[in-house]
């Protein structure tokens, strides 16, 4: 009889043992690890359809330029000296010239001015860093000189590529 | 001390050990859970957020006196200009989750009100992950410690 019963409390102090180890592993924390991470984002857009027509010139003179700044562009980068390009896909009769200039953002960027638009890219605006920011102007210059004659009114898509930094 | 004294206060305490050791768990699947990239923007406005499982937890409360909340930190600062959000699913039972919270490396609820006796496993765990243009182009690990608080 002592023998079972110091046999039960072997087993029941056995059992503690593991019960208190169960005890000491209850686990009221833990660490889960996440990566987070950034890929390199360049992003640009356009709005806006402009149609310039020339339509007078002063005597004597080449047929007077007109302007259309009703576009505007918009653009997002991660990155450090991102650059905009523009280019046209074919180019324009002889006498023609189609000039755009693209406002810069804001943080260092700088605006190339109004360049005149050919089946090479130029660049339009430089220096553009880790900024979003859109409704920036866009500003198309169509000229001619006489020799150009009378065009049809032709649609002309404008390429606009940005060029990471690093 | 009698063998059957030796046997009923043994048995007392493994009853005793039993309890405390049932008394609270938490734990994650997986340990390392998926990768949170940022790869996209809308021109003009800040890169897009991302979301993605964290996979689920498991919570054990079976005693009165135990825990009722749950809260999450960080380890660490995340990179400058970015934000680690988590959400963790309510266990049932009449817990609450707090839906989507932001991380920081101090201790905030994400669940509320854990009942004294639950035992739920399989609760979604969703995260957040945001950065401004600003943010640059990065990859980091991050820790997210989650425990269980009064």
């Amino acid at each position: 009889m002592n023998t079972r019963i110091a046999r039960r409390g072997a087993l029941a102090i056995a059992l503690l043992t593991f019960g208190l180890a169960r005890s000491a592993s209850a686990q009221t924390s833990t660490t889960q690890s996440v990566t987070v991470a950034v890929n390199a984002i360049n992003q640009i857009a356009f709005t806006g359809s402009p149609s310039l027509t020339i339509t007078t010139a002063a005597a004597g003179s080449n047929p007077t330029s007109v302007s259309d700044a009703s576009a505007t562009w918009a653009v997002t980068t991660n990155q450090t000296g991102a650059k905009i390009t523009g280019s046209i896909a074919s180019a324009l009769p002889a006498g023609i010239t189609l000039s755009v200039s693209l406002a810069a953002p804001t943080g260092g960027a700088v605006s190339a001015g109004s360049q005149a638009l050919g089946t090479t890219a130029v660049d339009l605006v430089t220096g553009i860093t880790k900024l979003a920011q859109g409704s920036l102007g866009v500003t198309y210059t169509l000229s001619a000189t006489a020799a150009a004659g009378v065009l049809s009114s032709t649609p002309r898509v404008v390429t606009y590529t940005i060029t990471g930094g690093t | 001390m009698s063998p059957r004294l030796v046997a009923l206060v043994g048995t007392a305490l493994l009853l005793v050990g039993s309890r405390v050791s049932a008394a609270q768990t938490l734990s994650v699947v997986p340990l390392t859970a998926s990768t949170l990239t940022v790869t996209s923007a809308v021109a003009g406005q800040q890169p897009t957020a991302v979301s993605g499982s964290g996979g689920t937890y498991a919570v054990v409360t079976l005693n009165k006196t135990a825990y009722t909340t749950i809260t999450a930190r960080l380890s660490a600062p995340l990179p400058a200009n970015t934000t680690l959000s988590v959400t963790l699913a309510s266990p049932g039972s009449g817990a609450v989750s707090m839906g989507a919270v932001q991380l920081t490396t101090s201790a905030q609820p994400v669940v509320t009100g854990l009942p004294s006796r639950l035992n739920a496993s399989g609760n979604s765990i969703t995260y957040t992950f945001s950065a401004t243009s600003a943010a640059g182009v990065l990859s980091q690990p991050v820790s997210v410690i989650f425990a269980l608080a009064p």
